[in-house]
């Protein structure tokens, strides 16, 4: 076992110690820790369309079982951080899912992000008149908050499918440099790069928003 | 694979700090960053805003999502009668579910209230509020309320379930009306949503769409009835912001035992004014009208025909301007002008003229303005659908004479016009003319009741200056047109009109996409001999 190797914190790395000796207390402590990290990468994920069949705690459930049950193979060779590893499991858990659920053609989940599909639901008459008619609320400001996030999600989804994917992993799971620098299997210094490159191409296509960038910032 | 420290960019790791220090709470400046770092400065400005945009749209979204998973999860399978499919959206009152009500088998959108409103009683009477005015709106645009339920606890209410065009593209057009408002003068034009024009536009045009129209009210439908009568004129004002005189004229005919059709654009702002008037015990109907769709004033008057047999007042009160250097303008704003003010309320009359004609008994009341007569400029085009109204005015009274049927014109001075100039001139910091002081909402709204009761055929509204001047116009026009000048009565339009053109047209839409505005109905009994309220002549005298 080498700890060290996977980036993890002591703490990480001395419950999973614990863990692999048999301590179910602590294997569910260090499980609870990535929850809501979880969480937020599943229902970036989750289709649409599963997303009322398909519970997200169901699928970080099953994770967690995958997990309980590969733990040894993982500690045996822990080359990247447990974190990482339980995203991994919880993201093939998905491509399964998509698979059965939507067909064949999901290969490349794991990059594909659609993003907000929680928060940006598909908008029929019934909700647009919800809006109109929910003259209790104030929807003027939120109205211009959502049209904010559309511009943005148009402008992301204009983007190159990496330099999306990069934005999305850095900053709505969010993973750490380190962490995404995995998840994309390149080197630090060059998902660094990537990030920054992004970064910079974002900018660009939100200046082009009449407005420009001064729109959006708050 | 590790973490390579040795080669790592330092902007990346400042980028990583400052977005973990926004996820907890804090606010970084950007500044802040070029100022520790002044090597890095120029890659920090570079890189950073857009990283503070993604974080601040960013990270709500997700916050949002799971809360929506919460409340899905708290939400039955079933629903009464109704099956719950799935999720389609929700807003700051309730969730929104397509759901199919077995018993018919027909597709519904359930709203929900949510679950944290449950505690709170006033909430829930709002939701309960909320259906029960929406279920009021009777248009063929308007997506029909179903009914209103609890279940176990759960309070919900059926809408018609329609798939059709998403909020995104509306949000998109509202973008895009937006952007087009705000270039010349941004830090101005966003200043007014607390702004007094704004607030005219605002609820006439819907507070989701946020574009600005300098818009008003409009006209009537009516009918009879042996409504109770209620007291209006101790109903709270205030509670009606929008098209003043508009809301005047409904206050004071519901005061005078009339059933009311209101109709206009925002159907927000039409719920709240007919809740208001059923509140104090008239009857009132809200259609949402587009006044520039044949289709949507046809409709309305099939509604105020259904819903209360028929229809004896007609007000056409709707008006727009453009309060801009005409010689620029294009031909869309011209001819959104007079649809709006002119043909719409001819159309109108045209549709409720026949059955006017058949019982023997009717009144229509145009509301025009000073401007027909006194020659403002920087409105052309508002000046003449207002003197189009005279002129139709004239003609009805002239060819149905006889009838029963009988019409007025009404000409406040510039209530209207000039009720919006003088906030534009108000936030422009220009003067505020002297003629506009004397014509309250109120005042218009009493004269179209002595319109109605009296068969006046004109009443021109307005402070001393105006009406000699008006006179003197048409008796000898140059000399007229010389005072005029002289006194510099219109000069602050002209003022008004350049900082409209400074402003882009953005403080009465110019530009934007047209679209229709107010107009209320109303009607009651006895009508005879063209002329309403005859068993009361309270004695108002002639203004």
């Amino acid at each position: 076992m080498a700890p060290s190797n996977s980036g993890d914190s002591s703490q990480t790395a001395q419950l999973l110690a614990r863990a692999a000796a048999g301590d179910h207390e602590s294997w569910g402590v260090l499980l609870e820790r990535y929850r809501d990290r979880l969480r937020r990468t599943v229902d970036l994920r989750l289709h649409p369309r599963l997303q009322r069949r398909i519970d997200a705690s169901d699928v970080i459930q099953e994770a967690f079982l995958e997990a309980s049950t590969r733990l040894a193979d993982y500690l045996r060779n822990p080359d990247m951080p447990f974190f990482v590893w339980l995203r991994f499991l919880a993201c093939q858990r998905l491509v399964t899912l998509h698979r059965q659920h939507l067909g064949t053609n999901m290969r490349e989940l794991g990059r594909e992000v659609s993003l907000y599909r929680g928060s940006m639901p598909e908008a029929t008459s019934a909700q647009l008149a919800a809006h109109l008619l929910g003259h209790d609320t104030r929807p003027s400001e939120a109205a211009v908050r959502a049209e904010l996030k559309i511009l943005l999600q148009e402008a992301l989804n204009s983007m190159d499918p990496l330099d999306r994917e990069v934005l999305a992993l850095r900053h709505f799971e969010p993973l750490t440099r380190a962490e995404s620098a995995i998840v994309l299997g390149i080197e630090a210094s060059a998902a660094g790069k990537r990030y920054m490159r992004a970064l910079k191409r974002l900018k660009e296509i939100l200046s082009r928003v009449p407005g420009g960038m001064r729109e959006f910032l708050p | 694979m590790t973490e390579q420290h040795s080669e790592s960019d330092p902007v990346d790791e400042l980028a990583e700090e400052f977005a973990e220090r926004y996820r907890r709470g804090e606010r970084p400046s950007v500044t802040d960053y070029t100022e520790r770092f002044p090597h890095l400065a120029e890659r920090i400005r570079e890189l950073f805003p857009a990283l503070v945009v993604l974080e601040e749209l960013g990270s709500v979204a997700g916050a949002v999502s799971h809360e929506t998973a919460a409340e899905k999860r708290r939400v039955p399978q079933q629903l009464g009668d109704f099956r719950i499919l799935r999720h389609v959206g929700h807003g700051g009152m309730g969730m929104v579910y397509e759901a199919v009500q077995e018993s018919l088998g027909r597709h519904v959108a359930i709203k929900i209230l949510p679950a944290h409103a449950l505690m709170n009683s006033t909430l829930l009477e709002r939701f309960r509020r909320e259906a029960r005015a929406a279920a009021r709106l009777h248009h063929t645009n308007i997506v029909p309320v179903f009914g209103v339920g609890e279940h176990h606890g759960i309070h919900y209410y059926a809408m018609q379930y329609i798939p059709g065009q998403g909020l995104d593209e509306v949000l998109h057009e509202v973008a895009r009306l937006r952007r087009n408002a705000t270039a010349p003068s941004s830090a101005a034009v966003d200043g007014d949503s607390q702004a007094p024009v704004s607030k005219l536009a605002h609820g006439l045009s819907g507070e989701m769409a946020g574009s600005r129209k300098a818009e008003q009210t409009g006209h009537v439908v009516s009918d009879i009835s042996e409504a109770e009568r209620c007291d209006l004129s101790s109903a709270p004002r205030s509670e009606a912001p929008t098209a003043e005189a508009g809301g005047a004229i409904v206050r004071a005919l519901a005061a005078e035992k009339m059933k009311l059709v209101l109709a206009a654009r925002s159907a927000g702002n039409l719920a709240s004014l007919s809740t208001e008037l059923q509140a104090h015990g008239a009857e009132a109907i809200a259609v949402r009208t587009d006044l520039r769709e044949q289709q949507d004033l046809e409709s309305l008057v099939r509604v105020a025909q259904r819903e209360f047999g028929s229809i004896d007042v007609l007000v056409n009160n709707a008006a727009i301007v453009n309060l801009f250097p005409f010689h620029k303008l294009q031909a869309a704003d011209i001819e959104r002008v007079i649809h709006v003010n002119l043909t719409s309320a001819m159309i109108l009359v045209r549709l409720v003229l026949p059955g006017m004609l058949e019982r023997g008994r009717g009144h229509i009341v145009n509301i025009s303005s000073i401007a027909a007569k006194g020659g403002a400029p920087c409105d052309e085009a508002y000046a003449a659908s207002k003197a189009g109204l005279v002129g139709f005015t004239r003609s009805l009274r002239s060819e149905y004479r006889q009838s029963g049927v009988s019409a007025s014109v009404i000409c406040p001075g510039f209530v209207r016009g000039a009720g919006m100039s003088q906030e534009i001139m108000e936030k422009t910091g220009l003067a505020r003319p002297r003629f506009i002081r004397g014509c309250s909402p109120e005042s218009v709204a009493r004269s179209v009741v002595r319109a109605i009761r009296r068969d006046v055929p004109e009443i021109l509204l307005g402070r001393p200056p105006m009406k000699p001047l008006s006179v003197l116009l048409e008796l000898s026009p140059r000399l007229g047109e010389w005072l005029v000048a002289r006194l510099g009565l219109f000069s602050p339009l002209g003022h008004a009109a350049k900082a409209n053109e400074d402003m882009g047209g953005s403080l009465t839409g110019i530009g934007e996409r047209p679209d229709g505005d107010l107009a209320f109905a109303v009607s009651r009994e006895p009508i005879q001999n063209g002329r309403l309220f005859n068993q009361a002549d309270e004695g108002i005298g002639r203004g």
